[in-house]
């Protein structure tokens, strides 16, 4: 039980040190490398809290592409330092309005979580004798199918729409074509021609 | 407070403890034994010729942005797989043509990309 108090801690300490440090690091990479930390050690506090689906989805999804995701932003935008700190004073209040509301909201849940224990019925998918990845596929694929349909949908959306905004044909480029390139013949390309004595050949182009 | 599980993840902390102890270590060796005689001069990019026009980050295509988010959709895809593989058997039949019917949706938007040549390297 000790052990798993210092983990705890452990883990949440990395968890708000690298956040803190995500948004105080003047190197926008270093931000992200420091958020891929926040992102593992969340994950890791997902795990013990015996949300292990989640703490490994955490780790593909997040981890291993929205970082990169975050990154390719993050470099390919042309970064001005001083043109983002110039307007840092201006954003302030408005960045904590949105910190007051989200401490807010917490707030609100972990009293409802202690003084309303009956306020939360959904125990029933909870099953603590099957794995999570169980009891989570047992209710999505059934019980939730329109919302598993509709998440497939916005997949469907996303994948439409990132094609539309981002891909640009370059028509000047000769590019690859597979077929024609195997199927060529060599008769298409290449002729045999009896040369007559001091005459010549006539190329016709 | 159910705890017993986590022992199986012994090994992985074990792992994470002993890589963050060597990284920290090696660093920490270089720090201890390494000669230190700094110099701003060390520390300009070069010892002759220009300073540097701009930053060393330039722009690349938007291209590779395109690559990375279709990869999101496809890894999202299997996520939802994993579930549904274990459960498969408990399932029935609306369980199993509901993911058929997911991957079909999916498998519209591939065919989409791939006609569209967004797949194509140029």
């Amino acid at each position: 039980m000790l052990a798993h108090s210092i983990i705890f801690y452990f883990f949440s300490f990395i968890t708000i040190a690298s956040s803190l440090m995500v948004i105080a690091s003047k190197n926008t990479v270093h931000a992200v490398f420091f958020l891929i930390l926040d992102f593992v050690s969340i994950s890791s506090l997902f795990i013990m809290l015996g949300a292990e689906f989640l703490g490994m989805l955490t780790l593909i999804v997040y981890v291993g592409a929205v970082a990169v995701l975050f990154l390719f932003v993050v470099m390919m935008i042309n970064v001005n330092f001083s043109e983002l700190k110039s307007g840092f004073l201006e954003y302030i209040p408005f960045g904590l309005l949105i910190g007051l509301v989200i401490l807010l909201e917490l707030g609100m849940m972990i009293a409802t979580w202690k003084y309303k224990p009956d306020f939360v019925v959904s125990n029933s998918i909870v099953n603590k004798t099957i794995t999570n990845t169980e009891s989570l596929g047992l209710v999505i694929y059934t019980d939730y199918i329109f919302f598993f349909q509709l998440s497939g949908f916005i997949l469907l959306v996303a994948m439409i729409g990132a094609i539309v905004l981002t891909f640009r044909r370059k028509e000047s480029l000769r590019r690859q074509d597979i077929t024609t390139q195997v199927s060529r013949e060599r008769t298409d390309s290449v002729e045999l021609i009896e040369v007559k004595q001091s005459e010549g050949v006539k190329i016709n182009d | 407070m159910e705890t017993e599980f986590l022992r199986d993840y012994a090994t992985i902390l074990i792992f994470l403890f002993i890589s963050i102890g060597l990284g920290f270590g090696f660093i920490f060796v270089n720090f201890l034994f390494s000669p230190s005689n700094p110099d701003t001069e060390k520390l300009s990019a070069y010892e002759c010729g220009f300073e540097a026009f701009s930053d060393s980050r330039m722009k690349f295509d938007v291209r590779f942005y395109l690559v990375a988010i279709l990869f999101i959709i496809f890894d999202l895809e299997v996520a939802f797989l994993f579930p549904w593989a274990v459960t498969l058997g408990q399932l029935g039949p609306l369980g199993f043509w509901s993911m058929m019917i997911f991957l079909t949706v999916l498998t519209i938007g591939f065919i989409y990309e791939w006609k569209k040549g967004a797949l194509d390297w140029e």
